[in-house]
C-alpha cells in the first residue's frame, strides 16, 4: 500500500488496491469510483448495485474480509479491507447463469431447485452444482471474522469480541416507540413510564430529516419556490418542540430485528443484540422504497428516494456533476431532486402525475430538465450508465434518458413485519400503500398476547408528516 | 408494454413477474403456496422488497380486492443475524418458563 492521500483509505477490491474516500460505506465508495456492479443475482445473474442503502436488500451482498454475504452498504471502508464480489468463477458461472436466464422462460417456475429431488443422490449432486452458481454458498475464510457485520461508524467486531458481549436483557418497558420520524416523535412526547425510542438513524427526525435540512441549507430563500418542500421542512422543524421528554431511553442506530409473541423484541445496535419486553408498542417505522413494476427494475443505478437520502446524508455520496433522473410521485419526487441539485448533480425530473405548477416553475428556474407526465417503462444498462425509456401512461415510451443515477419515487410501502410477528391483524390496502392495520391511525389495539399496539405515520399508510401536522394544529 | 420476464418481483430470489404469473396458472393460487413454490419473500430481505407487490399482483390475478389476499406467514427474525449474535443473547426469556403459552403458538399462527 502506498502513502495514503489525506481523506482516503486503500481497500483491496477484487485483489487490487483501490484508493477510496474515507468515512463512507463500501457500497458508496465503490459507486464513487464508478464501480456500479456489486453483485449478480443468484438465478439469472443480473447485475445489481447500490439500492436500499440500509441493510435490507440483497443487492450489495459481498465477500468482505473473507466473510460471505456482508452488506457493503452497511460496512465502513478502512485501510486494507478485502472486498470481493461473490460471483461464481467466470469459467462456469456467468455463461451457465445466462443459460438459466434463457431456460427460466421455458421451464416451470422453480425448476432449478425443484428438479432432481429423487433419487436423493442425484439431488445431492445437483445441489453441489447449483449452490456455487448462486454465488452465496462459500464458507468464511479460515480465521476470518464471523462476528456481526458492523455498521458504518462502528468498529468491526470479530468473533472474540462478539462472544464477550455482555448478555443483555433490557427488561420490561411500559412503552417502546419504533421510529423517530415525525409520527414517532409525536408518540414519544406522550410516552409515559419506562419508555424507549428506537430509530436506525443516528439523529432524530426520520428518513427525510437529513435531506430536508440539506436542501433548506443549500437553497436558502429559493426553498419557498418549492412549496411542497418548504411545507415539509417547516412542519418537521417545528418538531423541535416535540423533543422527547427527559428520561426517555434512546436507542439511536438501533433496529428491531425480530419480535416474538406476546411481547418480546430483539434490538440490534452498535453493541449487538439485546432482548426487551414491552407493554405498549408504537410502530412508527415509516415506509420502504418500492422498486416499481417496469422491465429492468433491478438494474444497478436505480435507487428509491429513501436509499438516496441515506446514501447522501449518512454516507456522503458524492454526485457533483453526475446526471441524475428523478421520476415518480409525491413529496419524495421533489425532495430527491432538490437533494441531488443541492449536491451539484445535473437533475432531470419526470413527474408521473399532473399538478405541481409552482414546483415545475421552480424546476425550470433551477436549471433542471423537465419531462412532465411520464413514467418509466423500461431500464437498460449502458456501461456505467443506465438508460430509461419513459412514456405517458398507456402511450408510446419515446423519451429516453441516459444517466448515472435514477431515483424511482413510487408510493412508499408501510413497514409491517414486527407488528405482524407480534400477532397484529393486517390487511392489504392499495390506497394506503401496502399492509396496514384495518383501523385507521392511532387506534390502540390489544393483541392476543395482551400487548397494546399502535401503528401510526407512514407505517399506517398516512401521508408523510400528516400525524405531526395534525398534532401541531 | 413492460415485459414481465424482465420485471423483477423478488430481487433476492430472482423471481420475475412472469414466473409469478406462470406459477399462478400452474394452480398455485394461495399466497402461502406461491411463496413456497416461487421463493417470493424467502430471501435475505425476508419480503421487505416484494411481499406487498406480490400480494397486489395476486389480487389482480384472482380478480379480488387486495384486502382478500391474506398475508403469508412471516417469522422472526426480520433481518439477517449471525449465530455469534444469537449466542450472545440470554436465552431464558426466549425458551424459559416465562412463556407458558408458547406451546399454543403454532395453532394461533395457523388460524390467521
Amino acid at each position: 500500500m502506498g502513502a495514503a492521500t489525506p481523506g482516503t483509505v486503500t481497500i483491496l477490491f477484487e485483489g487490487r488496491d483501490l484508493s477510496v474516500r474515507e468515512g463512507t460505506s463500501v457500497a458508496v465508495a465503490l459507486w464513487e469510483k464508478n464501480v456500479r456492479v456489486l453483485s449478480h443475482s443468484p438465478k439469472y445473474g443480473h447485475p445489481r448495485g447500490l439500492y436500499c442503502a440500509r441493510g435490507h436488500c440483497t443487492s450489495c451482498l459481498m465477500r468482505i474480509d473473507g466473510v460471505p454475504n456482508v452488506r457493503a452498504c452497511e460496512t465502513p471502508v478502512r485501510d486494507g479491507l478485502r472486498v470481493q464480489r461473490q460471483d461464481p468463477g467466470a469459467f462456469y458461472g456467468r455463461p451457465l447463469q445466462r443459460v438459466m436466464a434463457a431456460a427460466g422462460q421455458v421451464f416451470p417456475v422453480g425448476f432449478y431447485y425443484k428438479w432432481f429431488t429423487r433419487p436423493a443422490w442425484l439431488s445431492r449432486c445437483f445441489l453441489r452444482l447449483i449452490r456455487p452458481l448462486t454465488g452465496v454458498g462459500r464458507l468464511p475464510d479460515r480465521g476470518a471474522s464471523s462476528g456481526p457485520a458492523a455498521g458504518v461508524g462502528e468498529p468491526a467486531s470479530d468473533g472474540a469480541a462478539a462472544a464477550s458481549l455482555a448478555r443483555r436483557d433490557l427488561g420490561l418497558f411500559d412503552c417502546v416507540v419504533v421510529g423517530a420520524g415525525a409520527a414517532g416523535l409525536v408518540a414519544a412526547a406522550h410516552a409515559s413510564g419506562r419508555a424507549l425510542l428506537v430509530d436506525d438513524h443516528a439523529t432524530l427526525g426520520g428518513q427525510r430529516r437529513g435531506a430536508l435540512d440539506a436542501v433548506a441549507a443549500a437553497l436558502g430563500q429559493d426553498l419557498a419556490r418549492l412549496p411542497v418542500l418548504a411545507g415539509a421542512h417547516a412542519t418537521l422543524s417545528r418538531a423541535a418542540g416535540l423533543q422527547p421528554r427527559s428520561g426517555l431511553g434512546l436507542a439511536l442506530g438501533g433496529v428491531i430485528v425480530g419480535a416474538y409473541e406476546p411481547d418480546l423484541l430483539l434490538l440490534r445496535d452498535q453493541r449487538g443484540l439485546s432482548l426487551l419486553r414491552t407493554r405498549r408498542l408504537v410502530w412508527a417505522a415509516g415506509a420502504l422504497d418500492a422498486s416499481g413494476g417496469f422491465a429492468g427494475n433491478d438494474r444497478p443505478g436505480l435507487l428509491g428516494p429513501r436509499g438516496l437520502y441515506r446514501a447522501v446524508t449518512r454516507d456522503g455520496l458524492r454526485v457533483e456533476g453526475r446526471r441524475a433522473l428523478v421520476t415518480g410521485v409525491g413529496l419524495d419526487l421533489w425532495l430527491a431532486a432538490a437533494l441531488l441539485h443541492a449536491r451539484g448533480a445535473k437533475v432531470v425530473i419526470a413527474p408521473s402525475e399532473p399538478g405541481w405548477p409552482e414546483e415545475l416553475k421552480a424546476a425550470g428556474a433551477l436549471g433542471w430538465t423537465v419531462h412532465a407526465g411520464l413514467r418509466v417503462e423500461e431500464a437498460t444498462a449502458g456501461g456505467a450508465d443506465i438508460e430509461l425509456r419513459l412514456g405517458p401512461p398507456g402511450g408510446d415510451a419515446r423519451t429516453r434518458v441516459r444517466c448515472e443515477l435514477a431515483v424511482i419515487c413510487a408510493r412508499g410501502k408501510p413497514a409491517y413485519d414486527i407488528p405482524y410477528q407480534l400477532g397484529a391483524r393486517l390487511i392489504l390496502d392499495e390506497s394506503r400503500g401496502g399492509y396496514v392495520p384495518r383501523e385507521a391511525d392511532r387506534v390502540e389495539s390489544r393483541l392476543p398476547g395482551g400487548l397494546l399496539l399502535t401503528v401510526t405515520g407512514e407505517a399506517a399508510g398516512l401521508p408523510p408528516g400528516a400525524v405531526l401536522a395534525a398534532a401541531q394544529r | 408494454m413492460t415485459n414481465p420476464h424482465e420485471c423483477m418481483l423478488c430481487r433476492c430470489e430472482d423471481v420475475t413477474l412472469a414466473e409469478f404469473r406462470a406459477a399462478f396458472k400452474e394452480g398455485f393460487t394461495e399466497f402461502e403456496s406461491l411463496k413456497r413454490y416461487t421463493g417470493v419473500g424467502t430471501g435475505f430481505c425476508q419480503g421487505k422488497g416484494c411481499l406487498a407487490e406480490a400480494a397486489v399482483e395476486l389480487a389482480r390475478l384472482r380478480g379480488v380486492a387486495p384486502a382478500e389476499v391474506s398475508l403469508t406467514n412471516i417469522r422472526p427474525p426480520a433481518a439477517t443475524l449471525t449465530f455469534s449474535e444469537l449466542a450472545a443473547l440470554p436465552l431464558t426469556p426466549l425458551i424459559g418458563d416465562s412463556r407458558p403459552d408458547a406451546g399454543d403458538k403454532p395453532a394461533g399462527k395457523e388460524a390467521r
